[in-house]
């Protein structure tokens, strides 16, 4: 897997935008999804479990309805991505179904320990849980759940998803390059966090067990 | 580093302290997190937080529903405009038409448990009362008792040019409401089956006897913080609408309610802002 994001990374790097290597699998071998033929490998960059890594997301276990409005968003056009807007002009419908009903099953990886900046992941989590009202912003944790794991199609899972990315995704909705959230939500929000902001949040999800704990006791 | 950060401060805060001079006081704000104070009294002021963001785990021995103070106290209870805890703690004792006689605070907060929360009243001196006042406490630190302090309750709305309207008030519901609490109102929860987004109407949210069930506290509410992040974007007419909305459908009955609903509304709620025992929508609302 790192070897595949190593590769994708040099590969966007030179500017060629996207890994199509007709040898990988599509999706971990699965014969279905590997039918799709010339179609990029997902797995080139998101890993073989679907767990990304760096800038680039988790796939699995996130909501099927997510991952397909997300795909529509980068054939559309509203989700700016150089590297995404190549690979989605190649899917179809049918096949955006079916891609996004694939990763939904995978299990998410298991929680990624982190140490990270103690301080920035405290300040993350502030953040997270309580926003920070004196400039307008809300708790993450208000529309993504206490513990980051996400709501329906439209409020995906934090937890667990890298830093790197999160960041990113922020920067993306203040700049306006990403402009497919619902109401404008997450401009709003975004609109209301600077680099440090974002930086803190996206380190203490990262920090954050991507599925509920085996033996949880929630209420 | 420490002679730049030395400059830094001294042109930073020698002008601002100049200009304070002849100023009256800054204009309160209540405490931060930071100011907790690590002792008995700290602890219990933690409690009272907790109790007030997480309200179903800490206090639910007096809930009967999901909800959290926080869920219209925002801010873990500081935010203006969203009823915020110190603004109230200072004016109290006080006399209160709902309930004909003067309260304490304590005694108001098992008013927000009774009706808001849906649940049953913790018997005065009980430590969750004991904890949400230590907490309001110590929010309202500094501020002036009997004062009306600016951001108390939530904004009162110029009264609309029209009376508020059912039908008008679902378009906007679809439109900005309905993808956080959902098409039925009753809110979404997490895969953990924690609620992220509370119920606004039905059996899992507040009863007939809370404030919120009031059109015009929910059209003040909804004007200064929904859809949150986006405080302030609705029009006044749209937040009386989408007020009239939610507050013109089911929900669980009032604990005063005298076995008569026509009774019961003259007694407690005879009010135009309430439209519990009117038929909305061709449903009497509040019917047993």
């Amino acid at each position: 897997m790192i070897e595949s994001l190593v590769r994708c990374s040099a590969v966007r790097a030179m500017g060629l935008g996207v890994v199509t290597c007709a040898g990988l699998a599509l999706f971990g071998g699965r014969a279905g999804l590997a039918a799709a033929g010339d179609a990029p490998a997902c797995a080139a960059c998101h890993g073989a479990a679907g767990a990304g890594g760096g800038a680039v997301p988790r796939l699995a276990g996130l909501p099927a309805g997510y991952i397909e409005a997300q795909l529509r968003a980068f054939k559309a056009g509203t989700r700016g991505d150089a590297a995404m807007a190549t690979v989605a002009a190649t899917l179809d419908d049918a096949a955006i179904v079916e891609l996004a009903a694939a990763y939904a099953a995978l299990p998410p990886p298991t929680a990624r320990v982190d140490a990270g900046d103690a301080a920035l992941i405290a300040r993350g989590e502030r953040l997270a849980l309580r926003g920070d009202w004196g400039k307008g912003l809300p708790p993450c944790a208000s529309c993504h759940g206490r513990r980051g794991l996400g709501v329906g199609a439209a409020f995906p899972p934090l937890a667990g998803q890298p830093a790197a990315y999160l960041a990113a995704a922020i920067a993306a909705w203040k700049s306006g390059a990403r402009h497919d959230d619902p109401q404008g939500l997450m401009r709003s929000v975004a609109s209301h966090m600077d680099e440090a902001d974002a930086d803190a949040a996206a380190a203490y999800y990262e920090t954050l067990p991507p599925s509920l704990p085996k033996t949880g006791s929630g209420p | 580093m420490k002679r730049v950060l030395g400059l830094l401060l001294a042109v930073g805060v020698a002008p601002a302290l100049a200009q304070d001079v002849g100023k009256p006081p800054r204009p309160f704000a209540p405490q931060p997190d930071g100011a907790i104070p690590d002792n008995a009294f700290g602890r219990m002021v933690r409690l009272g937080q907790a109790i007030f963001t997480d309200t179903k785990t800490h206090a639910g021995a007096f809930t009967g529903n999901q909800l959290a103070c926080s869920n219209c106290h925002l801010d873990a209870g500081r935010l203006a405009d969203t009823a915020p805890l110190a603004q109230a703690y200072v004016l109290y004792p006080a006399f209160r038409a709902k309930t004909g006689e003067v309260d304490t605070y304590e005694k108001r907060l098992q008013g927000c448990f009774r009706y808001s929360m849906n649940g049953r009243e913790p018997p005065l001196g009980d430590k969750v009362l004991v904890a949400l006042a230590a907490y309001s406490f110590f929010l309202a630190k500094g501020a002036p008792t009997g004062e009306v302090l600016p951001g108390r309750g939530y904004p009162k709305l110029p009264k609309p040019a029209r009376a508020p309207d059912y039908a008008r008030g679902a378009a906007v519901f679809a439109q900005k409401c309905a993808l956080c609490h959902g098409a039925d109102g009753a809110g979404q929860k997490g895969p953990d089956g924690i609620p992220v987004f509370p119920a606004l109407w039905g059996p899992g949210s507040f009863n007939w006897g809370a404030g919120m069930g009031r059109i015009d506290n929910a059209a003040g509410f909804i004007k200064a913080a929904m859809p949150l992040g986006q405080g302030g974007s609705l029009s006044d007419a749209d937040a009386w609408d989408v007020a009239a909305f939610v507050d013109g459908h089911e929900r669980p009955q009032d604990p005063r309610f005298t076995g008569d609903l026509a009774e019961t509304r003259k007694r407690f709620q005879d009010t135009p802002m309430s439209l519990y025992g009117t038929v909305v929508a061709g449903k009497l609302l509040g019917a047993p």
